[in-house]
């Protein structure tokens, strides 16, 4: 008997047209690239009225032109009046020359009160059920450093007289592990020494929240609720605009104030005066003055991250 | 303190603590702590912290 050649096909035992193995090696192949083309355009297939083709197609921050970015801001104000009913203004505050900034918290004076907290979390926007903040303060017993014993859910009256008050935000590290780890380059550090993130960009990886030795950014688990007449106006690109479901945030040392040369939410709102801000290649400055003149530390200097953030006790 | 950190931008206004506090009575007053956090993670912290520490009971 002759042998089937590679043009006739096999036929099956019993004579009839039954389907052959190489048709049926075909047919798989072909459910396999149709189920994977499917799975290729799934993003468009649940494209929802939310996610307009421009937002869609929008290049990373560094990458749009000035009339790009003009013409992005112009699109968000116009989504933030249809969805919160709120009048804003978006603009792109950019860093300033020969400023690097520097933050720095008198242990001794922090009562604790939380006022800081709720500042930032008026002033970014933040997702009013959720009662998002950028800073976490921390109760601590006194002599001890170890921030896995400090506890941010306290209740009682304050300053409880055996403890201490440790708020920790983004540090603004100079070596951040939170960028290295971003796997679409959506965070950076900028020139004036500020983490920041292309909330349009973010992919919502996590990566970033899991390398943050700080504990400082936070994930949009659900797309911000904010009362129109809570939603503070003045906004930038890069800090206090409505974050988008689904991407991170953190913590700019509210850079759409401080590059105007203003002191940030958290620092206004601090009864005591705990905290210093300021331009850390000024050698007038406040801050400056205070690195020279006290014992200043960073958290988990250990890490190497080399914060912007200082802490110290008065003597 | 409000106001700015860049002088050549604008001024601040800075409180005394006698503006506040009464120089007869200078100990700080306890006060209640406003917005204490809602989110997961911190809820997570305390419940590490008590796992970690049990016998702590500043927790």
């Amino acid at each position: 008997m002759i042998p089937p050649t590679k043009d006739q096909p096999e036929e099956s035992a019993d004579g009839a047209d039954a389907v052959t193995r190489r048709t049926a090696l075909k047919l798989a192949g072909a459910t396999l690239g149709a189920a994977a083309f499917a799975k290729a355009i799934a993003p468009i297939a649940s494209w929802t009225s939310e996610l307009s083709v421009d937002e869609f197609l929008q290049k990373h921050y560094r990458e749009l032109s000035r009339e790009e970015l003009e013409r992005v801001m112009a699109r968000m104000e116009q989504e933030t009046l249809r969805e919160y009913g709120a009048e804003v203004a978006i603009h792109d505050a950019r860093p300033r020359p020969g400023v690097k900034f520097g933050y720095a918290l008198n242990l001794s004076i922090c009562v604790g009160c939380r006022k800081c907290a709720q500042a930032c979390h008026r002033e970014n926007n933040h997702d009013r059920p959720s009662g998002n903040s950028y800073i976490r303060v921390l109760e601590m017993q006194k002599g001890s450093i170890d921030l896995e014993r400090g506890d941010v859910t306290y209740e009682h009256p304050v300053p409880h007289p055996d403890k201490y008050y440790m708020p920790v935000q983004c540090q603004q590290c100079d070596h951040p592990p939170c960028v290295n780890v971003c796997p679409v380059e959506a965070t950076w550090k900028e020139p004036d020494g500020i983490v920041v993130v292309d909330y349009n960009w973010c992919i919502g990886c996590r990566y970033c929240e899991a390398a943050c030795p700080y504990h400082a950014r936070r994930f949009n688990w659900t797309k911000p609720s904010v009362p129109a007449e809570e939603v503070n106006p003045v906004q930038a690109y890069l800090s206090n605009r409505i974050r988008p479901q689904g991407v991170m945030e953190k913590c700019t040392f509210c850079l759409h104030r401080t590059r105007e040369g203003r002191l940030p939410a958290c620092l206004e709102a601090c009864p005591t005066g705990a905290r210093v801000f300021g331009n850390l290649l000024d050698s007038d400055s406040e801050i400056r003055r205070v690195l020279a003149n006290k014992r200043v530390f960073v958290l988990k200097e250990e890490l190497g991250t080399r914060p912007s953030f200082f802490y110290f006790f008065d003597e | 303190m409000t106001g700015h950190w860049d002088l050549t931008a604008g001024g601040r206004v800075r409180n005394t603590c006698t503006d506040c506090h009464d120089v007869h009575a200078p100990a700080y007053p306890q006060v209640q702590p406003v917005f204490a956090p809602q989110d997961r993670g911190a809820r997570q912290q305390r419940a590490r912290a008590a796992a970690a520490f049990p016998h702590d009971s500043s927790h």
